[in-house]
């Protein structure tokens, strides 16, 4: 499980907490959170890695840059920023693509 | 400023590029004409590189496979990549009617030379695991058939040219041609006077226009075809290149296409779907008569994507990220093209209505072309493709 | 599939959709509202989740208070308003008919009248190192921080120009994050000649000089002249180098520093979206001081394209007070080319609207002029910084096929393919067109943009395929 936990409290309280796993690592996301959310917050910041190997990650937040894109239940090309976490849904690294 | 050339070539695309390139090899001086402020803007920019012997019969089909062979080391040849990739093709149906049809095709390419090959559905399925379960049979070719990035072929060919000092003159339209005893002498343009020996109209859908100039009737109109360009995904196995059986007779006969009952078949929606070295695949393509209006439009682009899923169904989930359109010159007569030179005016000489295989027919169209032109005979016979055929509308 | 035919669309539930989407409703016009996100609100009123308890909304910012009133006024009419949610909209068609994904199917509504409120996005400015991981945009650091309620990491430097920096800056120290520095790349002194343009607009310069009180507050530099031009990492960034620039936005030899950090920021202000604009065909026109094309529109917000109104930041950045005066600006004219009021009344209603348009026009283009995108900040591109993000397409790529002769951007997409990406283009165009210019000498206006096509986001082919009726 992560250690890292970067989320604020200032004027919410969270909903129901649950786990997704990550290449295969358990962390901790809420009802209510985008996939993003739940990686920013665990410190995980490596979305996918293009085909010249190179490491990407959130870049514009809203939908558009289509830089978070990784496998999510198996589907790839999802955008992790426009997508809601689920409990236990399976998050991958998208190699290559 | 006036200027003097050997052969001013009317069209900046593929064709007209290649046959200022082979041209310029001879040592005539040429100078193109392209009325856009570059290149690729008409059919040559619209399209998805497919250069598949499948789509042709004789007499075309002997200069298509030149043209392939010509494509082979063009990059080379000509100092930039074209991208060429031997990818070979997969002509495969999911209708047990069009098993004749395709027969047929795998008779007449295997008469002609052409190495074909018979597969039936559950071996093309092992070779190629992304076939749906509804592909029944399949021809493939896998020596000739390729394909290649039109737009570097466009720019390729006129980079080449240009290196053997071809001149390129864009943004500029022709006006009306000069004539003196018959023979064409120069070409005016909206900025100058060109003093030429030859005109070469390669003008695809616009050639009409220009034959207006000279009273001469080009019989040749756009016919529109939308494409669906997908996100990358990883490569296909075996085929990259994959045609509907539908492709090799609707390409030819949209007589019949109209008649269907099919509404995807009316739009002329026959899949051939490509797969580039990026991953992305293309989907091509429909046919349908807009004049020179590029739109897309709703029921094609859904034909598009259920044709192309009924044959490689993992497409379903696979998102397109663009969808263009163009269209082909297509010669209305016939649907073969006009290479030839005319009676009257002489000097001047069309290269243009290669309908959907302009890409596959450009090295071999610049080379005979440039043979016409400069020693009056072709090295392959051209007398199917003439334009005295069109006599009556001349 | 039935094309449902409308009275009435809205495509975008921002501050300028939902003003427009009131103003009908006010007007007794049926209205469908059309919108991408979960829920309405936009960027600026972006609503925390459902989820999310409120246990204290003054802790949420004043725009969140805003916008929950803006919200609730929005379902009090919600018997003439039909909002359609979580539907990207992918194409526009022939007659203005608007195609977008709906609970997984193909959908289109035909309207009569069309108002787009598409909205914008952050600039996006390439440097050397930008696309590495923990390199994020102001807009996505906002998102994070104000609605996502997470940080985006712990060791942050902001770097751009203009205003939403410092709101940016402030909601990440409340929340915890340790700000290291604020790179503004303006100088104060090109400030003074527009004072006469803020004149007037006083809650504004409440609120700007209540964010720098707030850097001062937490002993937070705030240097202005300056700019990155490096983000340095293996697999996320973990250092910035920084310089001074002079007034062009050039970075000074001899004046650069190195510091360690976790996160970079980037806010270079906004761009409109006009994907959609494009599509229907509407003329548009290169606004220099935005760096940014705008759809051309006439006093009601009418586009070029009869029938088809554009209201919001996808017009031209003016902030959300002025996205929703254009709403309603919209509304009205289409109400009444609509029969459902008189021209008197139409008048009557927007002439008070025009008046309050004006002083908050002259103010957000002060603004634009003063946090204008200087040519000199293009310089920090290397060789190989990556433009086309989507298709690694690098700078130095690019500069050879502009000195091959190419001197548009269709011309740089067909050879390089930048710009044939998952974004189309989004992020990659606008730098493209500057870099022509500056390399050609030509205008930016000149350097044209790629063929509007749909779809403007990607739709499964599945999707497309689906049985007609």
């Amino acid at each position: 499980m992560a250690t890292v936990n970067r989320r604020t409290r200032a004027g919410v309280a969270r909903g129901k907490c649950f786990e997704i796993e990550v290449d295969g690592e358990r962390i901790l996301a809420y009802e209510g959170e985008t996939i993003a959310a739940a990686l920013l917050a665990a410190g995980k910041r490596v979305a996918r890695n293009t085909k010249k190997k190179e490491p990407r990650g959130i870049y514009c937040g809203i939908g558009v840059c289509f830089e978070c894109r990784m496998i999510v239940d198996g589907k790839s090309n999802t955008r992790v920023c426009q997508t809601l976490a689920t409990p236990n849904c399976k998050v991958h690294t998208q190699f290559d693509l | 400023m006036n200027r003097i050339a050997d052969a001013v070539v009317i069209g900046g695309g593929a064709i007209g590029c290649s046959i200022a390139y082979y041209l310029a090899k001879k040592g005539a001086k040429v100078i193109v004409i392209e009325k856009r402020e570059g290149l690729c803007f008409g059919s040559s920019g619209a399209n998805n590189g497919g250069c598949p012997v499948s789509a042709f019969e004789s007499p075309l089909l002997e200069l298509a496979r030149e043209s392939l062979k010509l494509y082979k080391d063009l990059s080379e040849e000509i100092g930039y990549d074209i991208e060429y990739q031997n990818t070979g093709y997969l002509l495969c149906s999911v209708n047990e009617e069009q098993y004749p049809d395709m027969e047929r095709n795998a008779q007449n390419l295997r008469r002609s030379g052409v190495n074909v090959r018979l597969i039936e559905g559950n071996e093309l399925r092992e070779l190629e695991p992304s076939l749906g379960a509804d592909v029944i049979v399949g021809v493939a070719e896998q020596e000739e058939s390729s394909l290649v990035n039109p737009f570097k072929v466009n720019y390729g060919f006129a980079h080449a040219a240009r290196k053997l000092g071809a001149e390129f003159l864009l943004s500029t339209e022709v006006k009306k041609f000069e004539i003196n005893k018959g023979t064409i002498t120069s070409i005016i343009t909206d900025r100058e006077k060109i003093k030429t020996n030859f005109a070469v109209i390669a003008a695809g859908a616009w050639s009409p226009e220009i034959g207006k100039m000279l009273n001469l009737t080009i019989p040749v109109k756009p016919q529109r075809g939308q494409i669906l360009v997908t996100e990358p995904v990883p490569l296909n196995e075996k085929w990259r290149f994959i045609e509907d059986a539908v492709y090799s007779g609707i390409a030819a006969d949209s007589e019949a296409a109209k008649k269907s009952k099919d509404p995807g078949m009316k739009l002329g929606v026959a899949g051939a779907l490509h797969q580039n070295n990026t991953g992305n695949w293309t989907i091509g393509s429909s046919r349908d008569f807009a004049g020179y209006d590029t739109q897309i439009t709703m029921q094609t682009v859904q034909y598009l994507a259920k044709r192309a899923i009924k044959f490689m169904p993992k497409l379903k989930d696979v998102n397109c990220i663009r969808i263009f359109a163009g269209f082909r010159p297509l010669c209305y007569v016939d649907g073969l093209p006009i290479l030839s030179k005319v009676d009257n005016p002489a000097g001047l000489v069309i290269a243009t209505g290669h309908a959907g295989e302009g890409i596959t027919l450009a090295p071999i169209t610049g080379k005979l072309m440039s043979e016409l032109i400069t020693e009056n005979r072709t090295s392959m016979p051209i007398d199917a493709f003439t334009f005295s055929r069109f006599k009556n509308m001349n | 599939m039935t094309i449902r035919e409308i009275k009435l669309a809205i495509i975008g539930a921002g501050p300028a959709g939902i003003c427009a989407a009131i103003e009908a409703a006010k007007s007794d016009v049926s209205v469908t509202v059309i919108d991408e996100n979960l829920k309405p609100g936009g960027q600026i009123y972006r609503r925390l989740s459902d989820a999310f308890a409120v246990t204290d909304e003054n802790r949420l910012g004043k725009d969140y208070v805003q916008g929950t009133k803006l919200i609730r006024e929005l379902e009090h009419y919600s018997p003439k308003i039909e909002l359609i949610e979580d539907a990207p909209i992918w194409g526009i068609f022939a007659d203005r008919e608007v195609a977008f994904l709906n609970k997984g199917k193909n959908e289109e509504l035909k309207p009569q009248k069309l108002i787009i409120a598409e909205g914008a996005y952050d600039r996006p400015m390439p440097f050397p190192g930008w696309t590495l991981p923990g390199v994020l945009t102001a807009g996505a650091a906002l998102r994070m921080v104000k609605t996502e309620k997470v940080l985006p990491g712990e060791k942050v430097l902001l770097t751009g120009t203009g205003p939403l920096q410092l709101v940016l800056a402030t909601q990440l120290i409340q929340a915890g994050a340790e700000v290291v520095s604020v790179l503004e790349a303006a100088s104060p002194t090109g400030a003074w000649k527009y004072l006469p343009q803020f004149w007037g607009q006083w809650e504004l310069i409440k609120d700007g000089l209540h964010y720098l009180w707030e850097l001062r507050r937490g002993k937070i530099p705030y240097l202005t002249s300056h700019a990155i031009i490096q983000a340095r990492g293996e697999q996320e960034v973990n250092e910035a180098v920084y310089a001074r620039v002079d007034r062009d936005g050039n970075p000074i030899p001899g004046t650069e520093k190195t510091v360690e950090v976790d996160t970079v920021c980037t806010g270079y202000g906004l761009i409109p979206s006009t994907r959609l604009s494009r599509l229907c065909g509407c003329e548009h026109k290169y606004e220099p001081c935005l760096g940014a094309w705008v759809p051309c529109h006439d006093e009601s917000m009418e586009t070029t394209v009869p029938g088809v109104f554009v209201a919001g930041d996808s017009t031209g950045i003016a902030g959300a007070l002025v996205a929703m005066e254009e709403g309603r600006l919209a509304a009205i004219k289409a109400c009444q080319q609509l029969g459902y009021i008189t021209q008197e009344e139409a008048q009557h209603r927007s002439l008070p609207i025009f008046r309050k348009l004006r002083g908050l026009n002259r103010f957000e283009s002060a603004l634009n002029r003063v946090f204008s995108i200087r040519r000199g900040l293009f310089t920090r591109i290397t060789n190989d910084t990556i433009i086309c993000r989507c298709e690694e397409v690098t700078a130095g790529e690019i500069r050879q096929i502009i000195a091959d002769g190419a001197i548009g951007i269709q011309e740089i997409k067909r050879l390089t393919r930048a710009g044939m990406g998952h974004c189309q283009g989004r992020m990659c165009e606008s730098t493209i067109a500057q870099m022509i210019s500056i390399q050609t000498k030509q205008l930016v206006e000149e350097t044209g943009w790629s063929t509007p096509r749909p779809p403007v986001k990607p739709i499964p082919l599945g999707i497309l395929a689906a049985e007609q009726d």
